[in-house]
Parts: structure tokens; C-alpha cells; sequence
């Protein structure tokens, strides 16, 4: 033990050679991190904090209306963070130290999240992000680093924004300085990380590349007069973000018998291109073409595939119900408008689909608590969430089956 | 090598291509279809129909980047094949092409005739602008491999003009000035190599020499160019400075189908000849672009026998710049290739720590 910090020691030596780019806080703080002491968890003091960067992020965003920051503002509003609080045994509840996110690279303001949560479970931050800037991602940073200067001297140290190119020394150093490393990415990226190793009681908590199925009833489908809002909602959790979300659906589950089925799609689909007409959505060549390419490849492995599409925007694949890898499918899926849409009379038909990979379960017209009790009762290996249609980017303190507190932090 | 060949390979216009052309493209379609069985998948889950096809505009098309997931074949016998791979960029996929014999020398026909009308019938010296490694590794039969095997049928000599560690070969080079210089010559390369290893290592050297009377001709794409800023026009006259070439040609070709190539006229058009056809489809449902509008490049070809890339859509942008009437007198489709279809900005939580590096 008293090696391995030695190490960390060591390794902090060399932090002046190396190809950091701080973007919150400075070398000074990464170098001193591990002399801060942990908060209790949901400390009155972080909440406060969280809550004056959602203020100051909504002031901003008043003219700008962007649809990102305005989720991020709001989950982060004081009554919020209060509910939150309540919710968890605050006796001797404390974090475990420092936390070190790597964050994923696409959504915008997914890194904030992170960021929050580890100091929400009473961490020091050392947060990594992705090499692609982005207009809300700049707008956040800023907003920590006002209240920081503003009203928070105390929260200067306790968290540091970096950039830094793909090396293994910065990983090692940062990974040995850390209680705790959350990893947002995908397989190969995690493994990559992997390759530093951290102190022998440093936890670690993995968000691998996951994927994500729909449940729509057919029956209510054909007996809602105006779809419109459930195109809208799932416009949200699709094209929204290109269907790049792991909670992104791309497997579509229809429940329903046959002829209930078809008619259900054909309604669906028909309102849903005007959802997407009305957003301007458009397709990239470089989508369209690869969303052909993953429709080609499935058709060699699925038997009696049928490819539907009218233009390039909406490609769906209609899988033959005799198709007897159905835990395959997620090996054939593509971003930007793409579906593997499913037939069956009742939720455990979809059973051989919720492997692992399976992240949430999004619903219209059929209780959550329905899909919940059938994987739990099932005891299938996938859904850690099951939401209505429209939730699915919604962000909680449970996350793929571990809570976000409870795992960055230390009872006593 | 140079065998039955077809007189003038531009010859055909429209309509008298619309009709022997789409024939021809049904019976490959079918062809295929019977031998190979994921190509008859793939053709049967779109709701392919050769009933509908009344052009062949109207013929399936495989995206290119299908053959780096799939091995698709046509042929019986796996005896006498050959795989090329396409030159992907490191860490990327390579695609497989599967090509018999009879592919290939159907290639190489069809390469002689389009090379000869650029190039003359005589066959000249050539001046390779790679290393003889290129050729030599068996294991790796690259795209670069086959455009120097396929332009090699114009050489009467041939010279690597660069060693295995991609230096420059003064030596050889010298040599091959000396010999060569009074007459017509070939210079054949990759863009890309032919920038970075041959011109601006003679600049660095501060070498000239002096080929008054060739042609280079050179392929591969601009990709790696563009990111350096480099004009073609600048890419011709400082070609020019350090060899004295004489005329710089272009040329459109893919690994995914060696027997479709698009060479560069006196005017800076690409050129479709009776082998191919090319159309530019829209992204937003593949539907065919006007003349003159950019879209996806789709190329076509009589030639793949042995695995289906007879009908390939690429990810390369282009335009039809005009068709039948190019002042070159040169018949058919011409256009030009804008460049690649641009990485799409993603969003969403695939992340980019493994991408990035």
C-alpha cells in the first residue's frame, strides 16, 4: 500500500513534462488534490455550489434557449438537489476521496454530470474531457469557473477540467492519484484506460457502449387519434442525437398479434415523417450510406430480412420472428435512423433480445412496471431501466444498475 | 500483354449506352445473384424486382464499404484467386475483393484500351513512383500493388524510382533520365507518394531532372493532400519544376472495382468510357442528382465476374459536368470528384478516447 502511494507520489513528479491542458483549476490543484478531504455526501455547502452554477447557467440561457443547458439547469436546481438529498441516509455517509471521469465525447453536456455527481458523493473531480469542444460544454465550464471565483474558494482544488491526448503516462498518474475511476466509453476506450492500473482500494465504475430497445403496444398505437405527441417524444430520444445515446433505442419491439402489428407501424412510421419533415431533419451521405451497408450485412445473417425505407432518412429492418439469434441483432446496429423492429403477442417474446448489451427499455402504452417485473422475474442479463418513450436521455443517480452515490462514496 | 482490345473505348453515347449497357448490368445482376448467396440475400430483403428495371440507373447498387465487412464471391472454385485489398488507412478495415483470372484480365483490357487512348499503343518507358517492395510482398496484394501491375502494361521498361525505405533511388532515377529522357515516357504513381516522396524530396535535395516528354499520371485521391493545402494546380506546376513533365494526369479508381477507371483529359475532365457508367445520387434518398449538383459518386462496371461489385455505391462526392459533349471529343459521362463525403458530426455518447488515437 504504502508503495502504490509512493508511486502516485512519484508519478506527480513528472506533471510538469506532461501534455495537460487544464481547462478548470491548474496544475497546482491537481498536484495538492489528494490532501483535500472528502464532503459528506449531498454537504448542504455542494448543493449550494450546484445549485448557483444551474442559477447562473439559467440566467445564461435565458435568450439562448438551448435544450441541453436548460436539462442540465434543471436537474441541477436547488429542490432538486434537496428531494435528492432526503432521499439518502445522510448520517455518516462520506465520499472516498478523489473521483476521476473520463468523459464520453458526444453528448455535449454529459461530462457535467459526471462532474456533479462526484462531487454530490462528496469527491474531489479530475474529469477529462473529449478533445471535441462544444458550444455547451464551454458554456458549463464557465459557469463552474464564475461561482468558483464568485462565492466558492473553497471548490478550487477540489475540481480539475483537462484536456490531454491519448498517453499512458497522464493515465497512469491520474489513475494512481484516484479512490475512485468512472469510465464513459466505449469497450476499447475502457480497456485502453485499463491498461493504468489504480491503488488497490480505488473502486472503479465502467459505463460501456450499450444499446437500447422500445416497446410499443400496437393496440394503443391504432386507438391514439393523434400521435404526434409520442412522435415527438421519440423524435427526442432518437434523431435528437442522431441515435447516438447508448439509450437510444434501436430495436423496436412490437406488441401486438400480426395484422394489429402492421397497421400499428404504418400509422406510427407515416406520423413520424412528419415529425421528422417538421424538424428539418436532415441526412448526412456519409449516415445514409452506412446505414445502407449495416442493412446489407444484417440481410446475409437474417433470413427472409425485409429492408423498409422510403427515403434515406427512416431505414427500418423487419426481422422474421423465426430468426433464432435474436441476441445478435445489437451486433447489426447503426446511428442515425435506424431500427430492428420485432414482432410478438406478449413482453416475454422479447426476452432473447435483453442480453447484457441492453440498456433501457423504452415504453408506450404498456406499464413500466409491466417490463420491469417480466426482465426481473425473467432474470435477464440486460435492462437496467426501464422508461416511457421520451425519457430515455433523462438523466438519473441510478445509472446502468449502480447507483451514482452509493458507489463513490463510503459508509462509516 | 495488350490483347484484343476495343478500338476507341469512348465511343458510345447516351442512348446507344442506355440500351446494350442496362442489358448487360441485368444479366450480372442475375449472374450474381445465383452465385453468391449473400449478394442474393441482400438483393432479396431491399425487394430487388429486375422486372422494374427499365435502365440501368435502376440496378442495385452495394455500398463499397460493404466488402470490408463481408468476403462476397462468385466463383466455385477458390483455386486461382487473387485478394485485393483496398490501401484503408491504418487501423482502419481493409475491404477483400475476390478476382479470378478471367476478372483480371478483363481488367487488364479494359486498361489497356482506356490507357491507350490517353497514352498512345507504343508501349514507353516507365518511371514508377514507389518502392519494388510494393510489388514484390505476395501477402499483401494492395490497391497500389494492382494500379502499378495494371499501368505497367504501357511499360516497355520499368523503374522503382524509390528504395524499400521510400528514399529516393538517385541512382535509378539518373539512370533512367540518361536513357530515356529524349523520348516519351510514363510517370505513375500515387498522388499522394508522388508529392510527398518524389516532389518535395527533389525540392529538399534541390535535384532536377528533365523528362520533357512525359506523362504523369496518378491516382489514389487528394485526401492526404488536401489536409496539406496542396492545389492540383500547384501539385502540376511544382511537378513541373523538379521533372519537367510534360502533362499531368489524373485518374478515378478504386481497389472495390480495378476495372472501372476514370482518366483525366486534356480539359481537367474525369472521363466514363464504355466499360463504366457513373451516377451521382443524393444523399437524402439516392435519388439522381442533375447535372452539375454534388452527390455520392456510384460507379458501374462490366467487368466483376467473380465477386459482385458490378454496381458500387462509394463514399466519394462528385458532379456530372456534362455528358457526350466534352470538347476533348471523347464520348459519355465526364465529371469531377469534390472529395469525400464528410464525417458526419456526431452526437451522442459513443465515445472518442479509443476513436481519437
Amino acid at each position: 500500500m504504502r508503495r502504490l502511494e509512493d508511486a502516485a507520489t512519484h508519478l506527480l513528479r513528472n506533471i510538469d513534462e506532461m501534455p495537460i491542458e487544464y481547462v478548470l483549476g491548474d496544475k497546482e490543484d491537481l498536484r495538492n488534490m489528494r490532501s483535500q478531504k472528502p464532503m459528506r455526501i449531498f454537504s448542504d455547502r455542494t448543493i449550494e455550489f450546484l445549485s448557483e452554477v444551474s442559477a447562473y447557467l439559467k440566467e445564461k440561457n435565458r435568450t439562448l434557449l438551448n435544450g441541453d443547458i436548460a436539462a442540465f439547469y434543471f436537474w441541477f436546481r436547488k429542490s432538486h438537489l434537496k428531494t435528492l438529498q432526503s432521499n439518502y441516509d445522510n448520517g455518516y455517509h462520506i465520499g472516498r476521496g478523489v473521483s476521476l471521469h473520463f468523459a464520453p465525447g458526444n453528448i455535449p453536456t454529459q461530462f457535467a454530470y459526471t462532474a456533479a455527481m462526484g462531487l454530490l458523493a462528496g469527491n474531489c473531480v479530475i474529469l477529462r474531457l473529449s478533445s471535441r469542444e462544444t458550444f455547451e460544454g464551454a458554456m458549463i465550464i464557465d459557469a463552474f469557473k464564475h461561482v468558483i471565483e464568485k462565492d466558492f474558494p473553497d471548490f478550487k482544488g477540489r475540481i480539475v477540467f483537462i484536456r490531454y491526448p491519448h498517453d499512458k503516462k497522464v493515465t497512469d498518474m491520474l489513475s494512481m492519484l484516484c479512490d475512485v475511476r468512472v469510465m464513459w466509453g466505449s469497450d476499447e476506450s475502457i480497456n485502453i484506460i485499463r491498461q493504468s492500473i489504480i491503488k488497490a482500494g480505488a473502486v472503479e465504475l465502467p459505463f460501456f457502449t450499450r444499446d437500447s430497445a422500445a416497446v410499443f403496444n400496437a393496440a394503443q398505437i391504432l386507438k391514439t387519434d393523434d400521435l404526434s405527441p409520442l412522435c415527438r417524444n421519440f423524435y427526442n430520444d432518437t434523431y435528437l442525437n442522431d441515435q447516438n445515446a447508448c439509450s437510444s433505442p434501436h430495436i423496436i419491439f412490437w406488441l401486438g398479434n400480426e395484422k394489429e402489428v402492421s397497421l400499428a407501424k404504418e400509422k406510427f412510421w407515416k406520423a413520424f415523417e412528419n415529425v421528422l419533415d417538421e424538424r428539418n431533419w436532415e441526412i448526412q451521405a456519409e449516415t445514409a450510406v452506412k446505414k445502407l451497408t449495416s442493412a446489407y450485412v444484417a440481410a446475409t445473417y437474417i433470413p427472409h430480412l425485409k429492408i423498409i425505407k422510403n427515403d434515406n432518412r427512416i431505414v427500418r429492418l423487419e426481422i422474421p420472428k423465426e430468426f433464432e439469434s435474436m441476441e445478435k441483432l445489437w451486433e447489426f446496429s447503426e446511428p442515425g435512423g435506424y431500427f430492428m423492429e420485432i414482432q410478438g403477442e406478449k413482453l416475454e417474446d422479447m426476452i432473447p433480445a435483453l442480453g447484457r448489451i441492453c440498456q433501457t427499455v423504452s415504453v408506450f402504452g404498456i406499464d413500466t412496471a409491466d417490463v420491469r417485473k417480466m426482465a426481473f422475474e425473467n432474470r435477464v442479463e440486460g435492462v437496467d431501466r426501464v422508461v416511457e418513450v421520451g425519457h430515455t436521455l433523462d438523466f438519473d443517480v441510478i445509472w446502468d444498475g449502480f447507483d451514482l452515490i452509493q458507489s463513490m462514496s463510503r459508509k462509516i | 500483354m495488350i490483347s484484343e482490345t476495343r478500338a476507341f473505348p469512348f465511343g458510345e453515347d447516351k442512348e446507344a449506352k442506355a440500351a446494350h449497357y442496362t442489358e448487360q448490368m441485368l444479366k450480372l445482376t442475375e449472374y450474381h445473384k445465383k452465385k453468391c448467396d449473400e449478394y442474393r440475400r441482400m438483393l432479396e430483403a431491399a425487394g430487388y424486382d429486375a422486372k422494374k428495371v427499365n435502365h440501368y440507373r435502376d440496378i442495385p447498387f452495394l455500398p463499397v464499404g460493404i466488402f470490408k465487412e463481408l468476403r462476397l464471391s462468385s466463383i466455385d472454385d477458390d483455386s486461382n484467386i487473387k485478394t485485393v485489398t483496398s490501401s484503408g488507412t491504418s487501423g482502419q478495415r481493409r475491404s477483400q475483393i475476390i478476382l479470378d483470372a478471367e476478372t483480371r484480365v478483363q481488367q487488364q483490357q479494359a486498361l489497356a484500351a482506356i490507357g491507350a487512348d490517353f497514352l498512345g499503343k507504343k508501349r514507353i518507358p516507365m518511371l514508377v513512383i514507389d518502392c519494388p517492395a510494393t510489388i514484390e510482398k505476395r501477402d499483401r496484394f494492395s490497391a497500389r500493388t494492382s494500379g502499378i501491375l495494371g499501368f505497367s502494361i504501357f511499360a516497355k521498361k520499368r523503374v522503382f524510382a524509390l528504395n524499400d525505405d521510400m528514399s529516393l533511388n538517385m541512382e535509378a532515377l539518373e539512370g533512367f533520365v540518361e536513357k530515356y529522357s529524349e523520348g516519351p515516357v510514363l510517370i505513375f504513381g500515387f498522388t499522394f507518394m508522388v508529392w510527398r516522396y518524389f516532389v518535395q524530396e527533389l525540392e529538399k535535395q534541390n535535384r532536377m531532372i528533365n523528362l520533357p516528354q512525359a506523362s504523369l499520371i496518378h491516382g489514389g485521391g487528394w485526401k492526404k493532400l488536401i489536409s496539406e493545402a496542396v492545389s492540383k494546380q500547384e501539385f502540376a506546376e511544382r511537378l513541373k519544376e523538379v521533372c519537367g513533365v510534360n502533362r499531368v494526369m489524373d485518374y478515378y479508381g478504386m481497389a472495390e472495382q480495378t476495372g472501372s477507371i476514370f482518366m483525366e483529359c486534356e480539359y481537367g475532365h474525369l472521363h466514363c468510357s464504355d466499360y463504366s457508367a457513373v451516377l451521382f445520387r443524393r444523399a437524402k434518398d439516392f435519388s439522381l442528382c442533375e447535372k452539375g449538383e454534388e452527390g455520392l459518386i456510384q460507379v458501374m462496371s462490366t467487368i466483376p465476374k467473380s465477386y459482385p461489385g458490378h454496381s458500387l455505391l462509394t463514399e466519394d462526392i462528385g458532379r456530372m459536368l456534362g455528358e457526350d459533349d466534352c470538347p476533348c471529343g471523347r464520348k459519355g459521362v465526364y465529371f469531377e470528384v469534390i472529395g469525400r463525403a464528410q464525417h458526419a458530426e456526431i452526437r451522442g455518447c459513443s465515445d472518442t478516447f479509443a476513436a481519437e488515437h
